[in-house]
């Protein structure tokens, strides 16, 4: 869907400027993604995606959504940095949605609309490199890296009274272990009460 | 003249931009990366979660399960590397990943489940076996008698011997 050229509007819903950085430097001679066909544009009514970043304030809220209709279809959103990921430092803050998430939630409820497809590409601010692998995973040429891991310990009965008598037989064996207390006289003698 | 001069010095200076994707490029060292828990050296103390500014990391505890829960979400992750700091086994490190980008937020999440010990007396649970047997090993062999009971059943116990004691040998 997004193998040929993307253009891209970028739209900033109040982050620090640490990502809107890193999204500007992409396009500078070191990165340069416009030899992908990957172009800034002026206007959301232009573009193919959107590089999304910051947590989005209540007071971009509506324009933020605004953008978003504007986008053609097919469309896709770049949530660049952990503030669009998943609300960043400023997550619980009174001022802000907090995140893609709470967005797509708004989005759906209030104003009916499905979320499109979405690259969560976390960072404080992402390497520009990690922006590019971003745009290189939703043209699928690149594999994803990232997986959620679950551990779950494994302890069965045994093992847990084998622990607590390893803990018990050593406090047992010092003097201290009422009622076995071990007194040691003057000659060296031991002696018990 | 000027822009033949330019000309001459992009030419010396030769080619800048980089290969990536196609070829991996290089991180500095002391980059902080992705930020990733070992498993099997985590002890469920909770103090990267303290020192988490953004709350990326979570501890919270299943008491039905009897099981703490340690949660990363590395989609609020501000990648400042304080959690490296506070673990006392070094669980916690930042790696020199950065290619995180994925295309669903489930992949963002790392979950440890960690078994906790009940207490002797009333049986709820109140700290995972690795940190006891942790503290276990800082702490003099005269002080672990009462390491298995919660930290109200301690106190309760406690109080019981002091006024034990107090009354020179009878409960007062
Ligand atoms: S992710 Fe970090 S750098 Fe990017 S806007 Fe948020 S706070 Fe700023
Ligand atoms: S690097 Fe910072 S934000 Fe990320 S998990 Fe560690 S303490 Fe939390
Ligand atoms: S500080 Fe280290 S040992 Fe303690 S819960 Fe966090 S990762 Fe585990």
């Amino acid at each position: 869907m997004f193998e040929k050229s993307l253009w891209v509007f970028h739209l900033n819903s109040g982050s620090c400027n640490g990502c809107d950085i890193e999204v500007l430097n992409i396009f500078a001679p070191r990165q340069d993604v416009e030899r992908f066909g990957i172009k800034l544009v002026g206007s959301p009514r232009h573009a193919d995606a959107i590089a999304f970043t910051g947590p989005i304030t209540r007071e971009s809220l509506p324009k933020a959504v605004e953008a978003l209709k504007a986008v053609p279809e097919p469309k896709l959103l770049l949530a660049i940095g952990s503030c669009a990921c998943g609300g960043g430092i400023w997550y619980d803050t009174y001022a802000v949605i907090g995140g893609v998430k709470e967005f797509y939630k708004i989005l759906k409820e209030e104003y009916n609309i499905e979320p499109p497809t979405t690259i969560y590409i976390p960072g404080c601010p992402p390497k520009p490199e990690a922006i590019i692998y971003g745009v290189a995973l939703a043209r699928k040429a690149v594999k994803q890296k990232q997986k959620k891991e679950i551990y779950i310990e494994e302890l069965n009965e045994d093992m847990r009274r084998e622990i607590a008598e390893i803990l018990f037989s050593e406090a047992k064996g010092t003097r201290h272990f009422l009622p076995n207390i071990v007194v040691k006289t003057k000659e060296g003698e031991e002696s018990e009460s | 003249m000027g822009r033949l001069r330019l000309i001459g010095k992009a030419i010396s200076i030769g080619r800048v931009t980089e290969k990536y994707p196609f070829a991996p490029i290089e991180v500095p060292e002391g980059f902080r990366g992705k930020p990733v828990i070992n498993p099997d050296e985590c002890i469920g103390c909770s103090a990267c979660a303290n020192a988490c500014p953004p709350q990326a990391l979570q501890v919270y505890d299943d008491l039905k399960r009897g099981i703490r829960v340690i949660h990363f979400f590395l989609g609020r992750c501000i990648f400042c590397a304080r959690c490296q700091d506070v673990c006392p086994t070094d669980a916690i490190r930042l790696t020199k990943e950065f290619e995180l980008a994925t295309l669903s937020e489930e992949d963002l999440h790392q979950v440890v489940e960690l078994q906790m010990v009940r207490c002797k007396e009333c049986g709820r649970p109140f700290d995972t076996f690795r940190h006891v047997i942790y503290l276990a090993k800082e702490l003099p062999p005269e002080q672990r008698t009462m390491m298995f009971l919660c930290p109200e059943c301690r106190a309760k116990k406690a109080s019981k011997i002091i006024s034990f004691a107090k009354g020179g040998g009878k409960i007062v």
